[in-house]
């Protein structure tokens, strides 16, 4: 199993938890690397308070937009884009009301 | 002025902000002073029409309290009353202090940040919104639905209507069934288009009938007033169905069947019973098997109650069916005060008039013909069972099948196919889980109704994460923010960012909400030093709208269902004097000056839907000019860039058939059996459990079927307490934000009834009281008190007294406004608990029972 290595570009309402913009995650099967990998990569990384804001108890949360070349990525179990050392862009948004 | 004496001479397009309908207007513009606001009439929605809160915004512009430098405050004491001894500062200190705060809170623990907006802020509120999320915080409050918001009803609504808001079909609509909505006669959404669609729907004969306790804006122009307790809409509507249902037999089977989940299996449980898959399953009545609701049918039973190998299945609309047969118009009546006789005519109107089967044919589709609608919001909705009341009227509309088809009630814009020219924009109401409707836009996205979004221990100071439902949480900022602990938080907040929003008023109980004040510094964007601003630390001169150019005023500016799209401008009449600054622009410096441009950048990405090839850039800084013109192509194509609409003013096209009445060109199914609010229910144990906290929180009407219960004002025993307080809305004046108008405050001062508690007479010859005299009104629930003048009238319910929701303002900095006798403050009377609010929105209740004694004065 090759390894790859994923640069992760994290925003939104994980900076109390992820302090730093930019992050480096290995994923160690690059022919099974999806974006669902990631995620659970970085929930693994950080623990159970960045778990709670990327997933509920059915699966990755609504709040979680995951970009890849710039558009959204709709379905997390696609394989993660050719090449090394793919790019993706992670936006934790919170829940927002109105009148 | 002599003709050689003007120098210039322009009419202005741009977009009102005097209540949440955002109208399309122009402004005339003299020798750099504007001295006139019109209607636009390029919009075709409005025709020009304006109402009296656009046209007084001159008062507004030109207000001697407007609020012009930067200031800090230099007494360290905070309270209604006490002077903030407020000195004025230079921008630069204002930022290089706030700035230096976010960095430091951002570096211990963002959350510690509370971001709050108003609605009508709109659009400086997304930027406010967006920094907010950047910066990582969870705390976003929308605080001018303090008091006012629909939470209940845009949860509900979304699920059912695949919109925010919906509008009756005044094209089309022959009987309005109103329960308590302004529509049409002075508020609500998209004001003075839906004023002139009622005007020209009564014209034509349509029967409007109003059940409120007040006579206000609607049922005074309607046909028939139906007095009504407070909160007891439910009930009356529950009895409606069962009358459908059970009596009349009256309902539309076919939309039922092949447009609802009324034929999916349940349980004993209430549990939906699923195939192997995982799939809601329907009954086939002809090969007398379950199958999962997308395969194929021979016969799809919409009416089922039979043992299957040893177990009991019924589908969805036979528990229904069964259910609501213990509300007899008798006992409608008993809670309601609405006659047994009114509710079975009511129900036989509204199901005759249907016309179930019938079909029309526009543009070459034809589509089933409702001719009925049936509206609610903030009345019926307000109160202790918010969420379950709109699941009662929600389920008549579904009955009758009068929901997003020709003549009945449309969500607003819940499909757009897109400008002809360029396609964009582009959505659409899809099929989601279980076969259910998921919104095409959700105005905040992404806490969408469907697919749900599941309770969670919060980590939000307005417990939105575990009762994602609410889409107004500002309620119980105050109280969790004062004691975070008890609510599971493990920070308190230190830093508050405020914009356009007053919820130092307009939220429950004003004296409970002012400690979270005294804890917190705020920062304040303000065109006044309102009540909020007066317990804040710092604050900013913000534009007023005819000073500044938005991003996206258009947000909600297609506040009608059908006939148009129209996206306006709004664009800057004026330029700021003084040293007002527009707080989007602020906002952008500040990101900048904390290091979070890229943060920034990113979020307004997603939450402006800016798309390829005008992404912004993470690593720059842009300008408010930049960020509108990016967000019209984005939205609209590289054609309708921001010279396009400075240029143009507004872009509008005409609606299509597919777009208004969605549901027959979009194949999913609406629920009229919520399944999902079990499972809610389940994880809300499982968290008060863990916990050991929430125990107060009532979890009996996380149920699949709707039923009527009680307010807390409902059970209130002692005999002195034994009126019900209400507030209503007046078409002059909107929430906290006007009182200060010197056009509108003088409308105010000739109305009869906008500055008085109003009583029945029979009820005021009863205590004693005669027109003019001064009362008091004494809470049950807080035993807070607040004084008016009385005012003796038929036009309201004998057991309750009303007052206007906007008076009763206490600012030095709104002279105007803050005058003795000009109103109550509405919202001093409630008590803030989960017992008071709605715990599956988080809506407020806002029926509260008074003893009403007469006084000798203020």
């Amino acid at each position: 199993m090759a390894p790859v290595i994923v640069n992760v570009e994290f925003y939104g309402v994980v900076r109390d938890i992820v302090r730093d913009t930019k992050v480096e995650l290995r994923l160690d099967d690059r022919e099974g690397a999806t974006f669902r990998k990631v995620l659970e990569g970085l929930a693994e990384r950080y623990g159970p308070a960045l778990h709670d804001r990327l997933f509920d108890r059915y699966g990755p949360s609504s709040f979680v937009k995951v970009f890849s070349g710039g558009k959204a990525v709709t379905d997390l179990d696609q394989p993660l884009p050719e090449g090394d050392g793919p790019a993706i862009r992670i936006i934790v948004f919170a829940a927002a009301g109105g009148g | 002025m002599k003709v050689d004496e003007i120098q210039e001479d322009v009419w202005i397009t741009t977009v009102c902000a005097n209540c949440f309908s955002f109208c399309p207007i122009k402004a005339h513009r003299v020798n750099g002073v504007v001295t006139k606001i019109e209607g636009n009439p390029d919009d075709p929605l409005t025709q020009g029409r304006i109402c009296a809160r656009g046209l007084s915004g001159i008062n507004i512009l030109y207000d001697p309290n407007r609020l012009d430098y930067p200031m800090k405050r230099t007494n360290p004491l905070k309270g209604r009353g006490v002077d903030p001894k407020w000195q004025r500062i230079s921008w630069d200190e204002a930022l290089d202090t706030i700035s230096e705060k976010l960095k430091k809170v951002r570096a211990d623990d963002p959350r510690k940040l509370v971001a709050s907006f108003g609605v009508n802020g709109g659009p400086q509120s997304y930027t406010l919104e967006a920094f907010a999320v950047a910066f990582g915080t969870p705390n976003l409050f929308v605080g001018g639905a303090g008091n006012h918001c629909a939470s209940g009803k845009h949860f509900i609504g979304g699920l059912t209507h695949a919109a925010w808001v919906s509008q009756p079909d005044f094209n089309y609509c022959n009987y309005f069934l109103n329960f308590g909505v302004p529509i049409g006669t002075g508020a609500y959404y998209g004001v003075n288009t839906m004023v002139r669609k009622m005007a020209e729907a009564r014209s034509r004969g349509m029967k409007h009938v109003v059940l409120d306790p007040w006579m206000g804006m609607p049922a005074q122009s309607a046909d028939e007033w139906v007095p009504i307790i407070p909160g007891t809409d439910a009930a009356v509507a529950l009895a409606m169905v069962n009358l459908l249902l059970n009596e009349y037999r009256i309902y539309d089977h076919e939309y039922l069947e092949h447009e609802t989940n009324g034929p999916y299996l349940v349980d004993d449980e209430g549990r939906y019973v699923r195939s192997a898959d995982g799939k809601p399953q329907m009954w086939d009545s002809v090969e007398k098997k379950a199958k999962p609701y997308d395969a194929a049918f021979a016969t799809v039973a919409l009416e089922l109650d039979e043992v299957v190998d040893g177990r009991r299945l019924r589908t969805a609309f036979s528990v229904i069916k069964d259910h609501v047969k213990k509300y007899t118009p008798d006992m409608a009546a008993e809670i309601s005060d609405v006659s047994a006789d009114t509710i079975r005519r009511l129900a036989r109107e509204f199901g005759e008039e249907a016309r179930i089967g019938d079909t029309i044919t526009l543009d070459g589709h034809t589509l089933p013909f409702r001719p009925v609608a049936l509206a609610y919001f903030k009345g019926p909705q307000a109160h202790r069972h918010s969420a379950m009341t709109s699941v009662a009227l929600e389920l008549l509309s579904a009955v009758a099948g009068v929901r997003s088809t020709p003549g009945s009630f449309i969500g607003i814009n819940a499909r757009s196919v897109g400008h002809p020219e360029t396609g964009f924009p582009k959505w659409s109401p899809s099929d989601g889980p279980d076969g259910l409707l998921v919104t095409g836009r959700w105005v905040v996205p992404p806490s969408q109704p469907w697919p749900p979004i599941y309770p969670k221990k919060p980590q939000d100071l307005g417990l939105a994460q575990l009762i994602p439902p609410s889409h107004g949480n500002t309620p119980m900022l105050p109280l969790v923010a004062q004691e975070p602990e008890k609510y599971g938080i493990d920070y308190k907040p230190e830093l508050h960012i405020m914009l356009n929003t007053n919820f130092a008023m307009t939220l429950s109980d004003p004296e409970v909400v002012e400690g979270f004040f005294k804890d917190i510094f705020t920062v304040n964007f303000n065109i006044f030093l309102d009540e909020s601003a007066e317990l804040s630390d710092i604050v900013l001169p913000d534009a007023s709208y005819l000073e500044r150019l938005d991003i996206n005023a258009d947000w909600m500016a297609n506040g009608c269902a059908v006939d148009s799209w129209s996206y306006p401008l709004r664009q800057p009449v004026v330029a700021p004097v003084a040293e007002r600054r527009p707080s989007a622009a602020v906002l952008l410096e500040l990101a900048e000056r904390v290091g979070m441009t890229p943060d920034i950048n990113s979020v307004i990405n997603v939450s402006f839907s800016f798309r390829e090839p005008h992404l912004l850039e993470t690593d720059r800084t842009y300008t408010v000019e930049e960020l509108t013109d990016i967000r019209y192509k984005s939205w609209f194509g590289d054609k309708f860039d921001l010279e396009w609409m400075k240029e143009h003013g507004i872009l509008v096209w005409p609606k299509k058939v597919e777009e208004m009445y969605w549901h027959s060109f979009v194949k999913t199914r609406i629920p009229i059996y919520f399944e999902h609010f079990l499972t809610f229910k389940e994880d809300l144990e499982a968290i008060q459990r863990d916990t050991g906290l929430f125990s107060e929180l009532d979890l009996e009407d996380y149920q699949p079927v709707p039923d009527w219960r009680p307010c807390e004002s409902h059970t209130e025993s002692r005999p002195d307490f034994d009126l019900t307080a209400i507030y209503f809305r007046v078409p002059f004046q909107s929430f906290s934000m006007t009182g200060n108008n010197a056009f509108l405050d003088e409308v105010s001062a000739i109305d009869p009834y906008v500055e008085h508690v109003n009583i029945n007479a029979a009820t005021a010859a009863r205590k004693g009281i005669k027109d003019g005299d001064w009362v008091e009104l004494e809470s049950a629930a807080n035993g807070k008190t607040v004084r008016a003048r009385a005012r003796v009238t038929q036009a309201i319910h004998p057991a309750v007294v009303a007052v206007s929701g906007h008076g009763g303002h206490w600012a030095k900095g709104l002279p105007l406004a803050s005058r003795p006798g000009k109103g109550v403050n509405f919202n001093r009377l409630l008590k803030q608990d989960f017992d008071h609010m709605d715990t599956l929105s988080l809506n407020l209740d806002l029926c509260v029972k008074v003893k009403v004694t007469k006084v000798t004065g203020p």
